[in-house]
């Protein structure tokens, strides 16, 4: 058996938040990608300009950095608004950027700009006509949306979903250098004072492994889903 | 009966596409129990007409009026649209339209396709819904089908399937844009076959067709369209039976 010299309970919590962590920013990632793909679909100049923009700036830095960028910077802009707060209307408020809030945060404003895209191209690949009938049938924007582009679109979405929701879910180990304890954190800790590195990380790995087992399968059975009525065609 | 609204009327609709003037002028009135057909040359505009009535093509100038109502529009910069969508998204449910490639929703079964805009679209019950939807498929031959998805469907099924949908709504004017355009020959018969049934209970009906037999033996107008203006129109036996236009003329001579 392998002797984990106390940091089992650490390193299940570390694994729950690693888990939670990924969850609420993929939630974020979503809608952020859903709205960025409609932005970008628009036909209003304004909303096409901030979602190119968007996807540019957050596509072309490095991950690390706008954490970092988050967190740090994130923390001297919302000091330096509420020192003004303070000075101007006397209101003495003071928030602390909390590192799990800031990394949800920034790898869901991350992952959105790679939904965006993926949520366009499927977007684009529903069949125009398909979105007439419904126009034709009376139906408004929203439930042509909710009835016919939005289950249509995710059966071309689902690759791209699935691959980037893996890329999502390793990136969450950069949360460790904003100071969350998330599992990568602690079998760093861990490694260092029973100098056995090899045996947490190995853990850490082997979560990482089930966790991406376990979506693999779950993204297998919405792809079946979302194929329904298509299986006959291909 | 003077005093019941007319169904569907189009007053002198024109439509541009960039530069090209695909439609100058044209108007159209579809009594109760009306079959019009709209025939002439691809180019010639009658698809483009057909779509400007329930607005899937907004019209650049002219009136719409659904079951006496007008439709409203305004100015913007992307050129002329309806003023109020709300009014287009009522009126649209009174105008059923038959695609020349069906459109039946590929994710849903042929019966939650043939209920879906009853139930969300009138907010009908469910239940109701789909007794109903039952009794059409049935009507149009499908009544085994109901489960099927409409890939596992031939063409002609399908269509018929989504003349069913069409029925569904209880529409005041069925529009069919091209129905029998996609088919295999041999499934082309069915669908006119459905379609000659609807024009005999009195359906009112416009539809783009290349089927000369169709618009000769069911039709109460027909509409002869050339570069987005009516060359000819009148009754069939007038239109087809005794072509005046040289164009028509040429148009129904038979193709070697």
């Amino acid at each position: 058996m392998i002797d984990l010299h106390g940091y089992g309970p650490r390193l299940a919590e570390g694994a729950l938040i690693t888990i939670e962590l990924a969850l609420l920013s993929l939630v974020l990632a979503i809608v952020l990608g859903l709205l960025t793909a409609s932005a970008k679909m628009s036909r209003s100049r304004v909303a096409h300009g901030i979602g190119t923009l968007y996807t540019t700036v957050i596509r072309g830095v490095p991950d690390l950095v706008l954490m970092m960028l988050m967190f740090f910077g994130g923390q001297i802009g919302i000091n330096m608004v509420t020192d003004q707060l303070y000075e101007r209307f006397g209101w003495d408020i003071f928030v602390n950027v909390n590192a799990f809030v800031a990394g949800v945060i920034t790898i869901g404003l991350i992952f959105g700009a790679y939904m965006g895209e993926t949520f366009r191209g499927a977007f684009l690949a529903v069949d125009s006509g398909q979105i007439e009938a419904g126009r034709a049938y009376g139906m408004n924007h929203w439930l042509v949306f909710r009835r016919i582009r939005f289950p249509q679109m995710m059966r071309h979405a689902i690759p791209g979903l699935s691959n980037n929701w893996m890329v999502l879910l390793k990136t969450t180990a950069l949360v460790s250098v904003i100071g969350l304890t998330d599992m990568v954190r602690v079998a760093a800790e861990a490694s260092k004072a029973t100098r056995e590195p090899f045996t947490f990380m190995i853990i850490v790995a082997a979560v990482y492994l089930l966790i991406a087992t376990v979506s693999e399968w779950g993204f297998a059975r919405l792809q079946k889903r979302y194929d329904v009525g298509y299986r006959e065609a291909d | 009966m003077a005093d019941t609204p007319i169904p569907l009327e189009v007053r002198n609709i024109t439509k541009r596409f960039g530069d090209t003037e695909v439609l100058k002028g044209l108007s159209l009135k579809a009594h109760k129990g009306d079959v019009i057909t709209l025939i002439g040359a691809s180019g010639s505009g009658k698809s483009t007409f057909l779509r400007c009535m329930n607005l899937l093509e907004q019209p650049d100038e002219g009136e719409v009026f659904v079951h006496g109502e007008e439709i409203r529009f305004k100015q913007t910069k992307h050129g002329r649209e309806p003023a109020d969508w709300k009014q287009v998204v009522r009126m649209r449910a009174k105008l059923s339209m038959v695609f020349q490639s069906f459109n039946l929703w590929a994710h849903m079964t042929l019966l939650e396709n043939v209920i879906e805009a009853p139930v969300h679209v009138l907010g009908k019950p469910r239940k109701e819904a789909i007794a109903h939807a039952r009794q059409l498929l049935e009507r149009v031959g499908l009544g085994e089908h109901a489960d099927y998805y409409p890939a596992q469907m031939s063409g002609g099924q399908q269509q018929r399937g989504a003349i069913a949908r069409a029925l569904a709504m209880d529409p005041e004017v069925m529009l069919f844009d091209e129905p029998t355009s996609a088919l295999d020959p041999e499934l082309v018969g069915d669908v006119l076959k459905v379609m000659r049934d609807l024009a005999k209970e009195g359906r009112t009906m416009i539809v783009v067709t290349h089927e000369m037999a169709f618009a000769r033996d069911v039709s109460s107008e027909v509409i002869y369209l050339h570069q987005g203006r009516v060359e000819e129109a009148g009754p069939p036996q007038d239109v087809l039976g005794n072509p005046r236009s040289e164009r028509l003329k040429q148009f129904l001579a038979p193709k070697h």
